[in-house]
C-alpha cells in the first residue's frame, strides 16, 4: 500500500495531500505540522 | 496576515482555507499538528516523529516522502532580538504574538526592519491600528526588487502616509526600556524609540532535515528537485517554499517563495508521487504588493536583471491613465516595460498605480504576454476587453507595447498616456 508522509502543513503540503487524496484514493496520506495551525495563507 | 492585524480581517480562522478536521472527512488525511519530525531515514523509508504536546516519539513509514518544510523568517545575528516586543511575520503563530501584544502593551511607535513587500503591508497595518512607524532599510530605496524610479513614488506615497523611511542603515541592536521590553531600535543612522519592531528582512528555506538526509541543496540553500520535483534522493520530493525551481525566461535556478506557487506545485507533485508526468514549467518572478492605495508589482526580468541574463534590453517608462476623463473612477499608474532589442521580445514588466488604476490587471496581460513569448511588435494588436468602465479604448498594455515599438525602431511615440496620437 502506498503510504505518503508529508512534513509542513502549510500551503504546498495540504494542497498536495489533498491532491492525493483524490489522485490515489487507496494511499494512506499523513501529514506532520510542527506548529498550531495548517493550510492558513499569510 | 497584515490585513488580520490591522482588522480588516477580523478572525484568523478565516485565514485558514481547511481545518484539521476537515481534512480528515473530506480527504481522508490525517493531520497532525504540534508534531515535529526530527528525523528522515531515507534508508528504511520512515521519519521519526516527536508528539510536541506529549514528548512521545515515534516512528512513521512511508513509500513516498514530501517535502514541504517552507521558509522561515530571518532573524538577524544582533543583540536584543528575542526581547518582548521584537517579532518575525510569517507563521499565523506570530500575526497573532503581534496583536495580542499589541492589545497588551498599547505600542505607539513601531520599527519595521526591512522596506521589502512585507514591511509596505506592516507600515498600512500599523499606521491603520495607529501606530508612529519607521521602516529601516539596508538598500537606498524602498521595495528593493523594483526599479529605482518607481520605488521612490512608492517611498513619495509611504512618507505621505506618515512613514519615516530611514534607508542606507543598518539596524545594529534593540534595546531593552526600563519595563524589559523593547525600548530603542539602535540603527548605524542613529537611535529609534519604538515600543515593538518587525522583522521583514527576508526569509530562508528550512532545510535541516533535507541535509540530514543527504538531499542535495541548490540556489540559495534551498532544496534542490526537478520538474517533476524529485529531490536527488529516489522517494523523496519537495515543493513549495523550501524548494527550488528555475526562471522561465533565464533557464536558470531559482529560488522564489511564494504562496501561490506553493500551491501550484504541491497539487502537481501530488500528481507525480503517484504516477504522473507533469512538469512544472518554473516561475517568472511575478509579484504584487498593496502599499497604502498604491498597488507595486512586476514581473519578468528588470532592465539590470535582462542584462546579466545575457540580453540586450531596452526599456519604456510612461504615465497611463485607466480610463477616460469623461467616465469617474479612473486611476493613474506608471508603468515600465522591457523588452530584448534584437528579438522585440518582452521580457518584464513592472508597475506602480493608484488602487483606482487596476494596475495589477495590466501587470497580469504582460505575465501572459511574457510567458507567451509575445514580441512587442504582437503585443500592439492583443484584442483586450474595452468598454469605457473598464479601461481606454486603446489599453494600456496596447500603448506601452506601441512606445516600445517605437523605440525599438528609433522612432519616438506621438501617442499620449490614453493612447491618443498627438
Amino acid at each position: 500500500m502506498d503510504k505518503l508522509v508529508v512534513i509542513g502543513g502549510v500551503a504546498a503540503g495540504t494542497t498536495a495531500a489533498a491532491r492525493a487524496s483524490r489522485c490515489c484514493k487507496d494511499a494512506e496520506i499523513t501529514v506532520f505540522e510542527q506548529g498550531r495551525f495548517v493550510a492558513y495563507s499569510g | 496576515m497584515p490585513y488580520f492585524i490591522s482588522g480588516v480581517t477580523a478572525d484568523h480562522n478565516s485565514l485558514i482555507s481547511r481545518k484539521v478536521e476537515e481534512f480528515r472527512s473530506l480527504n481522508g488525511v490525517d493531520v497532525f499538528t504540534r508534531h515535529r519530525v526530527d528525523e528522515v531515514d531515507a534508508v528504511n523509508m520512515r521519519v521519526k516523529v516527536v508528539d510536541l504536546d506529549s514528548g512521545g516519539e515515534s516512528w512513521a513509514d512511508y513509500t513516498r516522502l514530501l517535502l514541504a518544510t517552507g521558509a522561515s523568517a530571518v532573524i538577524p545575528p544582533l543583540e536584543g532580538t528575542d526581547l518582548p516586543g521584537v517579532f518575525p511575520l510569517r507563521k499565523l503563530e506570530d500575526s497573532l504574538s503581534i496583536k495580542e501584544f499589541l492589545k497588551s502593551n498599547r505600542p505607539r511607535r513601531a520599527v519595521i526592519v526591512g522596506a521589502g513587500p512585507i514591511g509596505m503591508e506592516m507600515s498600512e497595518s500599523f499606521r491603520t491600528v495607529g501606530l508612529e512607524v519607521s521602516v529601516v532599510e539596508m538598500a537606498d530605496q524602498v521595495m528593493p526588487y523594483m526599479d529605482g524610479d518607481l520605488a521612490a513614488r512608492v517611498q513619495a506615497q509611504i512618507e505621505k502616509e506618515g512613514v519615516n523611511c530611514l534607508l542606507g542603515q543598518r539596524v545594529e541592536a534593540f534595546e531593552a526600556g526600563p519595563d524589559g521590553a523593547l525600548g530603542k531600535v539602535i540603527t548605524s543612522g542613529g537611535e529609534l524609540e519604538a515600543d515593538l519592531a518587525l522583522l521583514a528582512i527576508g526569509v530562508k528555506p528550512v532545510t535541516d532535515l533535507a541535509t540530514a538526509a543527504g538531499v542535495e541543496l541548490g540556489v540559495k540553500g534551498a532544496i534542490r528537485v526537478d520538474g517533476h520535483m524529485r529531490t536527488s534522493v529516489p522517494g523523496i520530493y519537495a515543493a513549495g517554499d523550501c524548494a527550488t525551481t528555475r526562471n522561465v525566461l533565464t533557464g536558470r535556478e531559482a529560488w522564489v517563495p511564494l504562496g501561490s506557487t506553493s500551491r501550484k506545485q504541491g497539487r502537481l507533485v501530488a500528481d507525480n508521487m503517484f504516477g504522473g508526468d507533469a512538469e512544472f514549467p518554473g516561475v517568472q518572478g511575478t509579484a504584487v504588493v498593496k502599499a497604502f492605495d498604491l498597488t507595486v508589482g512586476r514581473t519578468g526580468l528588470s532592465g539590470s536583471e535582462a542584462v546579466e541574463a545575457g540580453f540586450e534590453p531596452v526599456e519604456i517608462s510612461m504615465e497611463a491613465e485607466s480610463l477616460h476623463a469623461y467616465y469617474p473612477g479612473r486611476g493613474v499608474m506608471d508603468l515600465k516595460l522591457v523588452a530584448d532589442l534584437p528579438t522585440g521580445r518582452l521580457l518584464g514588466a513592472q508597475v506602480v498605480g493608484e488602487m483606482s488604476s487596476v494596475a495589477e490587471k495590466r501587470l497580469d496581460i504582460f505575465v501572459v504576454a511574457i510567458r507567451a513569448g509575445l514580441t512587442a511588435d504582437e503585443s500592439q494588436y492583443l484584442d483586450l476587453a474595452y468598454a469605457p468602465p473598464y479601461s481606454t479604448a486603446v489599453d494600456v498594455p496596447v500603448i506601452a507595447a506601441n512606445l516600445m515599438v517605437g523605440k525599438i525602431g528609433g522612432k519616438a511615440c506621438s501617442c499620449n498616456g490614453e493612447g491618443l496620437e498627438r
